[in-house]
């Protein structure tokens, strides 16, 4: 099952959910009515009895429940729109953006880099969980725009670099199937069920309250007693809702572990096929059931968010039914069918020298997990087509570096296809890394330049780097930014940009929005003002140059998506239920600008190949340009069955034209974006090479369907 | 008896819309400290930095600097003094006094440093030493990001400041244990952006 099915799947599960909830809001309205049988009854009013037949009467209770359970749940679904990190604030998670000399904090931040960059999106924040010593983590969002990955402090002391790589990898598992939405849209409703138990709590207390009044005051006895009776009945009823709220809890529970523990057998294969490394993740599990406190989370909210963990977080009595999670051993005896049971003795907390090598280094970490090479890495080299790319590249990086020689600085802007490329192979990787896409993702972070890499992770250097892959590289455009930029930006910001400037243009095409998704996690940690004084030295600058290519647009399409769900509500992605013909004007956009990207000349990437757009792009080049884009074009409607689709002259394929296609496709059923991704990888491939320009386009195109698309084009041949 | 059980519903869905509102004002309180509070981690690596910086800084001076015991010992000192502030602070972001007491200490930190600096003005080889210019520059650099993490902690501070005193959350904040304004970070940081300049 690939991505877009399993898409599909967690869409279909909503729905199974949805009926299971109204089940249980019925078996809510039902309960109310007995409840209120009995006490009428019970509180012998025999000529009201009558009433309890009364239709009007379950009406009421009916439009009563359904009004305080669908209150609840809309409540907590709204407060939800945040997105995943209000479940992280909740828990008491500290956001963790530049971790400063605590290597464990930064140990961590690489590796969760690392997993992103493989799976192709932005770096998901990250929350550390510091008063929680239990191991134990979660990931939280609707997207993977707005997904954020928690940590107890008790993962990052008790674990070691490959154990927690293994939890990291089990989290983004959740990220990349789509689970997590599902996952908040559990708590949203549960909410509601619960509140009714709630609200009879309320009333108990309130009656606590004046109860205790009224027998330290002045009693006036002998005539409270009709009231008496009228207390006794809202005393009752008070229970009577906590029983209720009871049922609910009973229901909701066995819903969310009826849809969670499946998920998280799910979870731990994916998050193993990542590294493969599954004594990673054995080893995690292992040290939570050898470590007293396990997986124990301790905030007072971590009941309701009790199905997204890593482990269990909370003691239930009834375990098999209302487990959330798979009993533990279950889930080892999976990863290391040779464990024999037993716990390892409780490991020592590593102590800072041991580790203090392993945080960052590229020779610490290929001595072990990842890069040493394990279940061959190559084999993933065998897939044709554009994971052969990858492949192919990744199996020359990791000769590179299994002679511990620095990953490569210069990289081919084109990378030629050996055998007729397969787009659906590439397609298929969606949302599906490979330790081999880890691994180069390792190397990729360890080839970029040590100031880039720290300025990347902290919010005030994160922006020049941004600013500075914006900046052309020479000609009128270049010192028309640098001015713009010197009269917005603060003098130190400015500075520092044209600091690091040679650095940035430097670096290899591939490395460039790589980099922007390492430092959206510090971009997002901008306060709103920030925020909107960042975006408006970023348009300014696109401005600056007088027009916008492909791969600013790319790079502010991909930020203003991921910066957003800092700023405003994420709406969750809704289908519109349109087809592939409806926006067949669309599509041609999008593959219209690819084909372009694809066959241009001399195509100009922004700040990488300059203003030296070939003045003598002589009419037969621009013949034979046209031609190879409309082949590619051709072979794209081809694999969409849409012959209807054609090649659009260029002024109709604009930046304005893709932004408004783009976002009516983003709203297209999963299955229908697999079969437009394979165009567009088709259409990349049609001349046999790929072009950085390209890969790039690709990578915008996904990211606004919301599909995380491993890196197209690996690292780079050494040769 | 069945109109009672109708009042006793409608009053129910009343106090229920009404709790569920209260909460709502809490939840946001909640939400908006814990921005701040996180906002101020970002202030607390950076000047974390800062202070692992300075010791460097004197350590390096000392060797130039025979006669100027004094300015260094009152740079450790204001360091020591500003490392004590900022874990009171952390310990409780936005309090009015544990904030007063950092920006205090820094305030003493960067005039020491800054003093520091004027001093090393005429000390030539020191000014040339590879490892006291990378230190300056890395200082500034430290600087600026303290600025800028600053800035964004007292813009989030501000907007919990905002709510908390807009009319119906002033009703809740008190009794939430919200009664006390987030106390803004202010410090003077320019003194060791721009070293200052003494002419011979």
């Amino acid at each position: 099952m690939d991505f877009f099915e399993t898409q599909d799947v967690a869409r279909k599960h909503t729905g199974r959910l949805v009926v299971l909830f109204v089940l249980a809001v019925l078996g809510i309205i039902v309960s109310t009515y007995l409840l209120v049988a009995g006490v009428v009854i019970a509180s012998g009013h025999e000529q009201s009895a009558g009433h309890l037949t009364d239709p009007g009467l379950l009406l009421l209770i009916g439009g009563a429940t359904i009004l305080v359970v669908g209150g609840g749940s809309l409540y907590k679904l709204n407060q939800l729109r945040g997105g995943g990190r209000v479940i992280a604030e909740e828990l008491g998670g500290r956001l963790l953006v530049s971790a400063g000399a605590d290597w464990k904090a930064r140990r961590l931040l690489n590796v969760v880099d690392e997993m992103a960059i493989a799976s192709g999106i932005p770096a998901p924040a990250v929350y550390l969980l510091d008063a929680e010593r239990g191991i134990n983590a979660f990931a939280a969002g609707f997207t993977p725009a707005d997904a954020v990955i928690g940590v107890t402090q008790g993962c990052l002391d008790r674990l070691n670099r490959e154990q927690l790589q293994g939890v990291i990898g089990h989290e983004f598992s959740h990220i990349l199937n789509g689970d997590m939405r599902l996952s908040l849209r559990l708590i949203g409703v549960l909410h509601g069920i619960l509140l009714i138990g709630l609200l009879g709590y309320g009333v108990l207390r309130m009656l606590g309250h004046s109860g205790g009044m009224r027998v330290g005051g002045s009693r006036r006895s002998g005539k409270s007693n009709d009231k008496g009776g009228g207390i006794a009945a809202v005393f009752a009823i008070a229970i009577g809702l906590i029983v209720i709220g009871f049922v609910g809890v009973f229901f909701g529970n066995l819903i969310k572990a009826a849809v969670s523990r499946q998920r998280e057998y799910l979870a731990d294969a994916s998050g193993v096929q990542f590294t493969r490394n599954p004594d990673g993740l054995a080893g995690a599990l292992k040290t939570i059931g050898a470590v007293p406190g396990g997986s124990k989370l301790v905030a007072a909210k971590a009941a309701e968010a009790s199905h997204m963990y890593f482990a269990k977080g909370l003691s239930s009595g009834l375990q098999s039914m209302f487990a959330t999670h798979p009993p533990l051993a279950a889930r080892i005896q999976r990863l290391d069918p040779s464990w024999d049971g037993a716990f390892p003795e409780l490991p020592e907390e590593p102590s800072d020298a041991d580790v203090a090598d392993d945080v960052d280094t590229p020779v610490a970490r290929s001595g072990r997990g990842v890069g040493s090479g394990r279940a061959g890495v190559a084999g993933d080299a065998g897939d044709a087509g554009f994971a052969a790319l990858a492949g192919a590249d990744l199996a020359a990086q990791s000769r590179a570096r299994g002679a511990a020689t620095p990953a490569a600085t210069a990289s081919p802007e084109v990378w030629r296809l050996d055998s007729g490329a397969a787009g659906h192979r590439a397609v298929e990787r969606a949302g599906r890394p490979t330790p081999a896409h880890v691994e180069l993702a390792a190397a990729l972070i360890d080839s970029l330049p040590e100031v880039l890499r720290t300025a990347a992770r902290e919010p005030w250097g994160a922006r020049a780097v941004v600013l500075a892959l914006l900046v052309h590289r020479d000609g009128a455009p270049r010192s028309a930014q640098l001015r713009r930029l010197a009269a917005l930006a603060d003098p130190g910001l400015a500075e520092f940009t044209e600091q690091i400037l040679p650095q940035v243009e430097r670096l290899p095409p591939s490395t460039r929005l790589p980099l922007v998704d390492l430092a959206i996690p510090a971009l997002r940690a901008l306060s709103p003002a920030q925020h909107d004084e960042f975006i408006a030295t970023l348009d300014d600058l696109f401005a600056a140059d007088g027009s916008i290519d492909l791969f600013e647009w790319s790079l502010s399409r991909i930020l203003r998506r991921h910066l957003a769900s800092s700023r405003h509500r994420v709406a969750p992605p809704r289908l519109s239920g349109r087809t592939l013909a409806d926006l067949r004007t669309e599509i041609s956009v999008l593959l219209s600008a690819l084909a372009r990207a694809g066959a241009a000349d001399e195509f100009t990437p922004g700040p990488a190949a300059g203003s030296d757009r070939s003045a003598k792009a002589g009419a037969t080049s621009a013949q034979s340009s046209e031609a190879a884009a409309g082949q590619a074009l051709k072979r794209a409607a081809a694999a969409l069955s849409m012959p209807e689709i054609k090649l659009l002259p260029e002024a109709e394929c604009g930046t304005a034209a893709l932004d408004a296609a783009l976002d009516a496709l983003s709203a297209l059923h999963p299955l229908r974006k697999r079969e437009l991704l394979t165009a567009c990888a088709e259409c990349v491939a049609a001349d046999g090479e790929v072009r950085i320009s390209e890969a790039e386009l690709v990578r915008a195109f996904a990211d606004g369907f919301g599909v995380p698309m491993p890196p197209l084009l690996g690292g780079s041949p050494q040769n | 008896m069945p109109t009672a059980i109708i009042v006793l519903i409608v009053v129910g869905g009343l106090a229920l819309l009404l709790v569920l509102w209260v909460v709502g004002i809490f939840n946001r309180l909640v939400t908006l400290k814990n921005r701040f509070e996180n906002a101020f981690a970002q202030i607390e690596v950076q000047l974390k930095r800062r202070y692992d910086l300075i010791p460097n800084l004197v350590e390096v001076a000392k060797g130039y600097m025979k006669h100027e015991r004094e300015t260094l010992e009152a740079v450790i000192t204001a360091r020591n003094r500003a490392v004590t502030g900022l874990q009171a602070a952390a310990r409780s972001p936005g309090d009015a006094s544990a904030m007063a007491g950092l920006a205090g200490a820094e305030q003493a930190l960067t005039g020491a440093v800054g003093k520091l600096f004027a001093l090393a003005e005429s000390y030539p080889d020191l000014k040339a030493n590879q490892n006291m210019m990378s230190l300056q520059e890395e200082l500034t650099s430290t600087e600026n990001k303290v600025a800028f993490a600053r800035q964004a902690y007292n813009d989030s501070a501000t907007v919990y400041n905002i709510y908390k005193q807009t009319f119906p959350p002033v009703v809740f904040a008190g009794m939430f244990g919200h009664g006390q304004n987030a106390a803004l970070l202010e410090f003077d940081s320019k003194a060791i952006a721009q070293p200052p300049k003494v002419a011979f």
